[in-house]
């Protein structure tokens, strides 16, 4: 899951980076609203999270434009002004959800979750394909009901390919899901991770490779 | 509404009753004229008829049998009849007439219960716009339409008032929406580098002593805010009226900063000329606080400020803090004074301002009678000027609740 933060109180937008990193995600930053905008085009993530009152562009604007640009990114306003009025015009202008400054961290990362299962086609909140389960939310993925220990990004990996739900996804796909902005798009992480997720799903094999095109369960 | 009705029933009641009244009067007027004539001359209108006739005096003295029997003269017979015609036209003139003045009354009521709901409409509008208005309508107006009299005056000058309101309620609105997301922000960071911090099961002693960082840094920032806010709502009103010297503060206030400005390689050179400005000692420092501090925070290093307190022109005490520093386009300057502005917000917020310094600047130069500007020159940096009324002149004017 790739989620975008634009927020330009560089304390609390380092700290949602940490605690929503500690949850597996692939998190970017933009402190201004311009930047975030550019962010936001440029890659294809899951939830924004974006603060109101952004200098170089106001929130409002760029929850409009991205709205607007046929993003399929959720977007979630975050920010202090939360009366009903500024929850309704915030909610008018394209956010799919609003949560009011200050918030508890674990309803933020559950509204995240939340908007991200919405991002793209509908998915159920725990995955299942064959013998395989697992669950976003309590990060746990299993196999015959026999628990798998996941690196965060082995979880994100397996997450996105059972979302797929039997379609083929390719490694640039992943990296772009799983990893965030500072990975080398041209490293091999992808295939190592998936190497290693092979490893810990066991015998017999689920993931299959498609050369040229990618991966599938 | 029971009200209005009875204004309209009051209007009507009179109009009803004045024209009964002023009716019955002319009337009457008529009917003692007619019957003057007729008593007070008798014999006049008989003798009048008889010229016109040319009945000689001779005829008149003829006697002529009586219709009541017996005789008299033809001139008695027209004085009796006369008196006669005269008193049933009285009567009847007195019976018919009253009950036309009757009919005329009712019709006038009438008339005047129509007229009345209509000179009274637009002070319905108005009092239905005025019970429809609360803070979320305020933008609604009256507008009322019709001829220039009294009510379309009463409804324009409502008009106005209220334009006056609204946007009173809207800076009042902004600046509590901008107050709460200052005292929030830092609530934020506090509450989630918590949350985060203790969710991590593999948090260190290295990550605590950064989440403690962060907390205290987010608790200053949120004391800073509340104190500026406090400033602010003091210098609404001057309740101290003292002699204070401006050079004396200006130079404890930069004695206060050298050593900020020093380890940034700033220099401040004060240039103050002794000069007395009535009002509160402690505003009066924040003042000169916040444009010293404004200026050390943006200088560029190893730049001079300078910080002057001169007399004039007129009868002014001028404080001018100039400091060298980024370009600020010309456009940008007024806005420096709104309060919570910041220019370009994260680097700013870098240096730790809340937006509210020059802000309280101006409210605390406006509320001893003075005004602060500022203008950037072109090749960067920031100069702002204060003027304040001198001691021997003062004169307060209380400042207005608009940012």
């Amino acid at each position: 899951m790739r989620v975008l933060i634009i927020e330009d109180e560089e304390a609390l937008a380092a700290a949602i980076a940490r605690g929503l990193r500690l949850q597996g995600m692939a998190v970017d930053v933009a402190l201004d609203g311009r930047g975030g905008l550019d962010k936001a085009c440029l890659n294809d993530y899951d939830v924004v999270i974006l603060d109101r009152n952004l200098p170089e562009m106001h929130g409002d604007e760029v929850c409009r434009r991205l709205a607007g640009s046929g993003s399929t990114a959720r977007i979630l306003m975050l920010t202090a002004a939360h009366g009903l009025r500024d929850r309704v015009a915030g909610l008018d202008l394209g956010a799919d959800d609003y949560l009011g400054k200050p918030f508890a961290f674990d309803e933020l990362v559950a509204r995240v979750r939340a908007l991200a299962r919405r991002a793209g086609p509908p998915r159920p909140p725990i995955l299942r394909r064959g013998e395989i389960e697992l669950d976003p939310a309590t990060r746990r993925a299993s196999r015959d009901d026999c628990e798998l220990e996941l690196t965060n990004k082995e979880f994100g990996v397996l997450e996105v390919l059972l979302a797929a739900n039997g379609g083929v996804v390719s490694s640039e796909e992943l990296l772009e899901k799983v990893w965030d902005e500072n990975t080398d798009p041209f490293s091999n992480v992808v295939r190592v991770t998936m190497m290693t997720l092979r490893r810990k799903l066991g015998e017999p094999q689920l993931i299959e490779t498609l050369p040229g095109a990618g991966y599938r369960l | 509404m029971r009200r209005r009705a009875s204004l309209r029933l009051r209007l009507t009641l009179s109009y009803g009753l004045l024209f009964f009244v002023v009716g019955f009067l002319l009337l009457a007027l008529s009917y003692l004229l007619l019957r003057q004539v007729a008593v007070s001359n008798p014999g006049e209108l008989a003798t009048r008829t008889a010229r016109h006739l040319h009945l000689p005096q001779t005829y008149l003295q003829q006697n002529m049998p009586s219709p009541s029997g017996g005789q008299q003269t033809v001139g008695a017979f027209m004085r009796q009849l006369q008196d006669q015609v005269l008193s049933e036209l009285l009567r009847a003139l007195f019976g018919t007439t009253f009950w036309a003045l009757a009919i005329a009354t009712l019709v006038s009521v009438v008339a005047g219960w129509w007229m009345a709901r209509r000179m009274l409409r637009p002070v319905q509008e108005i009092s239905a716009v005025a019970r429809r208005l609360s803070a979320s309508t305020l933008h609604e107006r009256i507008a009322l339409k019709g001829p220039k009299d009294e009510l379309r005056e009463l409804a324009d000058t409502f008009d106005a008032m209220l334009v006056r309101l609204e946007a009173a309620f809207v800076a009042q609105r902004e600046f509590v929406s901008n107050a709460s997301h200052e005292l929030r922000t830092p609530l934020a960071i506090m509450r989630t580098e918590l949350d985060v911090t203790l969710a991590d099961p593999e948090t260190d002693a290295d990550d605590l002593r950064h989440m403690a960082e962060t907390i205290r840094a987010a608790i200053a920032r949120s004391e800073d805010v509340i104190d500026k806010l406090l400033v602010l709502a003091e210098s609404e009103d001057l309740a101290e009226h003292a002699a204070v010297d401006m050079a004396r503060v200006v130079n404890r206030v930069a004695q206060q900063h050298a050593r900020a400005a020093d380890a940034r390689g700033i220099r401040l050179r004060v240039a103050a000329q002794p000069s007395t400005v009535s009002g509160d000692d402690a505003l009066l420092e924040r003042l000169a606080d916040n444009l010293v501090d404004n200026a050390v925070r943006y200088a560029s290093p190893g730049s001079v400020i300078h910080v002057k307190v001169s007399l004039g022109p007129g009868d002014q005490v001028t404080l001018r803090v100039a400091n060298e520093g980024d370009v600020i386009s010309p456009d940008e300057v007024p806005r420096l004074f709104e309060r919570f502005y910041r220019r370009g917000t994260s680097r700013s917020r870098r240096t730790g301002g809340s937006g509210l310094g020059l802000a309280i600047v101006a409210a605390v130069a406006e509320v001893h009678g003075g005004a602060a500007s500022a203008e950037a020159p072109p090749e960067g940096g920031l100069v702002v000027t204060v003027t304040l009324p001198q001691s021997s002149a003062p004169t307060i004017t209380r400042a207005t609740i608009s940012t």
